[in-house]
Order: structure tokens, then sequence, then C-alpha cells
């Protein structure tokens, strides 16, 4: 059995000392302060592309407005685009929407110590849509954003695919030469793709770029291929801003695309989970939901402000410092905005604090919190 | 489960702005000239404008107006952008007729406060459930009326309804249940003993409330704002007495939310209801469902005066220890 590098050799690169300052793309990490302005140009260069290319602009709405019933929290752009897909009726060439959105895969294990995340909670997501007899050209598309727009050379870019998928293939085949493509070098659960309307799959591939340290591949973008037991239902482009930014800039990792500065410092094993549950709480409460109620989104968000007061207690953040974390965090990520959530924020996670002292029947998770914050 | 919806908080009050009083119970007509004169001067010292809504006079045998004319008016306040924020002009009993005529978007969509109590807590509640915008129980127009004994009122409303930061909530010096309206200067004010904890503890949860009738009203109904992680805030007039109370409490026991009810504050009594802390106290204590619950009585909340100001729909978090009483109101 060959190693991963022996089986796909167009995955290593050799850098110079001098290269090494510099991502791949000769880029360097930009300051916290900076992040903002770079994931917008992401952006800016996304919805230029496609509605250049007479792609109509869908609106995003709330992470956690609920026009999706079949999730918790928007975590994909295609909860938005769904009704297009369940009506059949894709304007022509197709639609695209910038969305934010929150995956809550790192909740349950926010408390775990030993846990250390990959992705944060929310993240910006880019995404379009075009009708099936548009599938090569919405694939080429894609291409054309991150060689033309972006200007990602082709040998920094990777397609996993799998063979099975033979109209993807094919496409990918007509554009890229054999070291763009990774064929089956995964499960085939991998290339597929569930999407929450009933009877309806997709079959994708990845695009990948190559690492910022040059030593193998980053999947940023699906293609995916949308259909039921039917026939084709559209072609689905999905593009992550933060994954992209991480590898052309070699950040240490994709919360750095929405930066909380202040944490630096704190033991690395609770920083990253620390920042998320700011990152989330803040956002989340920006929207209006509140840790209040019944239903799984509220509770989801008290989870998240409770895990503040767990890290603020390992690492040993008083509520002056993480009040001034969290500010900081809110005026660079929603500049020009009136309705701050900071104060707001630390009362609740304050509240909750002394509410753990008097509540009885304390959840396993909420004991280790008052642990770790009084004794 | 009821949903809690997004909050949606209001634009604050300021200075050079534009009121709107409305009449969505009973009519602006049998407030008195004086009255009337007196709120306008107030309202107008503290930089703002009032105008009236175009059926806020009329009248019928019930001195309330028809359905019609009063969701009129309240929609209109809440679509004209040169309104700032809404009164009511004073309460009676029947603000549940409207809720059905509400256009809840058009709330949503054009949030501002709109402030009174009494049976504008059915209106309020509603509101608050079907959109999740604050709304506030708090001084209607006409009480802005009153000659003497409104400032402790009205610093209660500038800290809810003009500034963002979170408050305490403290007891008034002296509190009032004279017919004021009547004899504008002939007051009498009694010193204020302060609260009274019923039951100690902790609890940090969203604002339901206002006067339990009107609150209870809306029960079974899709206007009703829920009960899980709530802080039950109950006041009542001078047509209740202790064994009507209890009636009362036991019906928002016995929803099945009422589980998530984290604490109780309850509102002065008025004198002729004969409610005592010795009564309350009984009537506390005959309900298992409350034992764990803090509770604090007597605060300045309704119909005696002064009346602080209660974001519905907000946060608020309580501390009921022997000595040591904090209200303290997070979100408004």
């Amino acid at each position: 059995m060959l190693n991963k590098n022996e089986r796909f050799p167009h995955q290593q690169i050799n850098l110079n000392d001098k290269e090494k300052a510099l991502s791949v793309y000769g880029k360097e990490k930009f300051a916290p302060w900076e992040a903002k302005q770079h994931v917008e140009w992401i952006i800016n260069n996304f919805k230029n592309h496609f509605s250049s290319l007479n792609y109509k602009e869908e609106p995003s709405v709330l992470i956690s407005s609920g026009v999706d019933q079949s999730v918790r929290f928007i975590g994909s752009p295609i909860s938005v685009l769904k009704p297009y897909l369940i009506k059949r009726e894709i304007p022509v060439p197709g639609v695209f929407i910038h969305q934010d959105c929150i995956r809550t895969r790192n909740l349950d294990k926010l408390l775990d110590d030993d846990f250390e995340p990959m992705w944060g909670s929310y993240f910006p997501d880019l995404e379009a849509i075009t009708p099936p007899e548009r599938i090569d050209a919405g694939c080429n598309e894609a291409f054309d954003f991150f060689e033309k727009k972006l200007g990602i050379t082709r040998d920094n870019i990777l397609i996993r695919i799998n063979s099975a998928d033979k109209e993807l293939l094919e496409i990918c085949q007509k554009r890229f030469s054999k070291n763009n493509l990774e064929v089956d070098g995964r499960k085939t659960e991998y290339y597929r793709h569930k999407l929450g309307i009933k009877g309806y799959i997709g079959k994708n591939c990845n695009i990948a770029l190559r690492n910022s340290d040059g030593n193998g591949f980053s999947d940023v973008a699906n293609l995916i291929i949308i259909e039921n037991s039917d026939s084709k239902i559209c072609l689905e482009i999905s593009i992550g801003t933060t994954t992209i930014l991480k590898e052309l800039y070699g950040l240490d990792h994709v919360q750095d695309g929405t930066p909380v500065e202040g944490l630096k410092s704190v033991d690395k094993k609770f920083r990253r989970k620390f920042e998320d549950a700011i990152i989330t709480s803040a956002v989340l409460f920006r929207e209006g939901l509140r840790p209040f109620g019944q239903h799984n989104r509220n509770r989801i968000l008290k989870k998240y402000v409770q895990a503040i007061s767990y890290f603020r207690a390992k690492c040993k953040v008083e509520i002056d410092d993480l009040k001034k974390i969290i500010a900081q965090f809110e005026e660079r990520e929603f500049s020009g905005s009136d309705d701050e959530v900071t104060m707001l924020l630390v009362d609740f996670i304050t509240a909750f604090e002394k509410e753990l002292k008097f509540k009885k029947n304390l959840s396993q998770n909420q004991q280790k919190i008052k642990q770790a914050l009084f004794l | 489960m009821i949903e809690i919806k997004n909050l949606i908080k209001p634009k604050k009050i300021k200075s050079g702005q534009r009121i709107r009083v409305i009449a969505p119970v009973r009519s602006m007509s049998i407030i008195g000239e004086e009255c009337k004169k007196i709120a306008i001067d107030r309202f107008n010292k503290v930089g703002l404008d009032v105008t009236f809504a175009k059926h806020v006079d009329e009248i019928d045998e019930f001195n309330s107006s028809s359905i019609e004319s009063r969701i009129e008016d309240l929609h209109e306040a809440f679509a004209d952008k040169n309104i700032d924020a809404i009164f009511t002009a004073i309460g009676g009993y029947n603000s549940n007729q409207l809720l059905q005529y509400i256009d809840y978007k058009l709330i949503a969509n054009n949030p501002k406060i709109i402030c009174g109590f009494s049976d504008v807590t059915a209106l309020t509640n509603a509101i608050t459930a079907k959109t999740g915008m604050i709304t506030y129980l708090g001084p209607h127009f006409s009480s802005w009326g009153m000659k003497l004994g409104f400032e402790h009122s009205l610093d209660y409303f500038i800290k809810c309804c003009v500034n963002d930061s979170s408050y305490y909530v403290s007891p008034s010096n002296e509190w009032s249940d004279d017919p004021w309206y009547l004899h504008q200067d002939k007051r009498h004010f009694i010193k204020n003993s302060g609260y009274w904890v019923m039951n100690k503890g902790y609890a940090v949860g969203r604002i339901i409330g206002g006067h339990v009738r009107c609150l209870n009203s809306l029960q079974g109904t899709d206007y009703w704002p829920g009960l899980v992680d709530s802080i039950l805030v109950l006041e009542e007039d001078e047509e209740i007495n202790p064994p009507l109370f209890d009636r009362q409490l036991q019906s928002l026991i016995h929803q099945s939310e009422f589980f998530g009810v984290k604490g109780i504050i309850i509102g002065r009594f008025q004198n002729q209801t004969k409610m005592t802390r010795e009564l309350l106290q009984k009537i506390i204590n005959t309900k298992k469902e409350l034992k764990d619950i803090p509770i604090i009585a007597n605060l300045d909340i309704g119909h005696t005066t002064p009346q602080i100001t209660i974001p519905v729909g907000g946060s608020m978090e309580l501390l009921a220890k022997e000595n040591d009483i904090n209200i303290k109101i997070i979100e408004h």
C-alpha cells in the first residue's frame, strides 16, 4: 500500500527558508484587524463573478431565522435556496448567495478538554445553483472563480472526485490534467451529500487548494449534482471563505478568518473552543436569539454561553477582560452597527454563573462548569 | 411548546422625537382636560412632541370605541415613520378584542416602543408573543398627567425606554393609592416599607406578565407568551381580593409550561384589595409548585403610585435573600 504522498505525487512541494515565511501563494498571514477585509475580498469577488454571469443574487437570512425547518440553524446556504429546488424553478443561468452559517458539530465536545476543533461553528459561506442543463457550464464557472478571480494557479488546485460520478469526472478531465485530479482517493461516502429534502441526494466532487506550507491539499469547495430518483435537479456550487483564506495566507486556523483577539496566550487546548463559544454566542445574540426557552436553538445558544464561563475559568480570564475581548471582536466583525451585544452577553454570562450557585439538579456539563468556576 | 421568537428591541426614545397616543381600551375622552394638559406638558419637557390618533376621542356605551377604529389607530401608529413611540391613553377592559385583527408583521417590521399597563397587558404580551418585540408595561399617557408623585415613575421610564444599559430596581421612598385623577393636589403618600421576600432564591429569565387577569385571558390562545424560562411579573387592581388573586395564581400554575417559571415578582396591592403580606405568604405557601421559586412582592408595579416600567420580553435577574435583594433589568 502506497502512502498518500506516493499515491499523489503532486501533493508535495519544496519551499526554501525565505519562502517558508510566506504561503505557497506568496502571501503572509494578515493581522486580526485585517481579517474582515480579506473575507470581504473573497465575498465581493464571488458576487462580482456570478453577477457578471447574470446569476440572480438571493438575499441572505438570519442564521436563526428558521426558514429551513429541517435544521436548527442555517448550516449551509442551500437551506435558503431549497424552495428553488423543491419547485424546480431555478432561473437561468442561476442564483447565488452569500450566507453566514453556523454548524454546531463542536458543541457536544466543547467541554471535552482533549478535543481540538478543526473548524469554528460560525463561518461565512458562498453558494450558487444552476439548472441541470448547465452542469458543465456551472462547474467551469466555479473553476473560473478560483483561477481567474482569485488568481490561484492550476498547480495549486486539486479536484477530489469519484470515478463513479462520470459526468463530473468528464467535466473535470476536460479542464484539468491528471495531476489536478485525485480519483477515488476517499471512501464513497465522501462524495455523497445529504440535503434534508426527502428523496434528494447529492453527488459531489471537492475543490481543494494546496496547503499553505506546500504539503497536501485542503478542501475549500464542493460541486454537487443534486438529483432525485427521476432526474437531476441542479448543480450546487458551495465555497468556503475562511477555508480559502487559511490556505492562501497560511493562517493557523480557519477561525483566524473571523478572529477573536486576546486569547493567543491562553492554554492551547482551550483557545479555539473559547473563541468558538464567543463568536457563536455573539453572532446569535446579535440576531436576537436569547438563551431562553425549550426550543433547540435557544438551548444550544445557552450551551455556548455557559461554555464561555468554563473557558474563562480554565484560562483565568477575568470578566472585565472578557468584556474587552468580546467588545473588540464585535466592533471589528460588525463595525458600523449600533446594536452591540457585548454588555448584554456579559450580563447573561455572569447571571448564568450565579444561577449555577443556586440551581439544583445540574447537568453533567453544568456541574463541570460550576467546578471550574467555584472550586 | 410555545416557540420564543427572536427578540426585537425597539429603538430607545430620544429628545426631539414624536409620540402617538392611541386608545386601544377606553377612550381618551374620559380623561380630564387638566390631566391631559399636564401629560402633554410633561412629555414636552422631556423633549417629546405629542400627537393623537384619529379615533382617540371616539366613545361608545362601554367608554371605548369600535374595534375597527382602535385597530386603524394602532396600525397607523406603527406604520407612520414620523412616530417614534406609542402610549396608550388609559386602561379598561377590552384590548383583547383587538388581538385577532392586529397585523403583527406590520409591527415586527416597524418596531417601536409601545407603553401602557393594566388591561394593556393583553395587548403588550400578545404583541411580544407574536413578534418577539419587547413591549412596555408602564405609565399610560394619562399617568403622565399626574401632578404630584410622578418622579420615581419617570426615573424608571427613562432607565427603561430612554437609556440602554441594564439597571437595578430599587423601591420608591413613598407610595400612594389615592384617586389622584380626582384630586390632583390632595395626595396622601405613605412611607415605603420596601420589598417583601416571599420565597428566597435566585433566577434569571424572560419577563412576561402584568395585570394577572388580563394575562390569564390569553391562556390557551395564540397570543399566550409562554412561560418557559420566565420571570412572571404580576399585578392587580382594586377589583381583586385575596381569594380571587389565589384563583388567578392557581390558574397560572395549572398551565403546562409553569414548570418553566424561574421567578415571580408581584406589584403592590391596592388598599381596597385587603391583601396583606401574611395573606399573600399564606397563598404562596399553599402551592407546592412555588416552593423553589424566588418570589419578591410589594414592588412599585401596577396600580399604585409610583409605577416602574417593565419590559415584557426583556430579561431580568433577581436575587431574593432576607437582607440582600437585587432586581436587575438586564435587557429592555
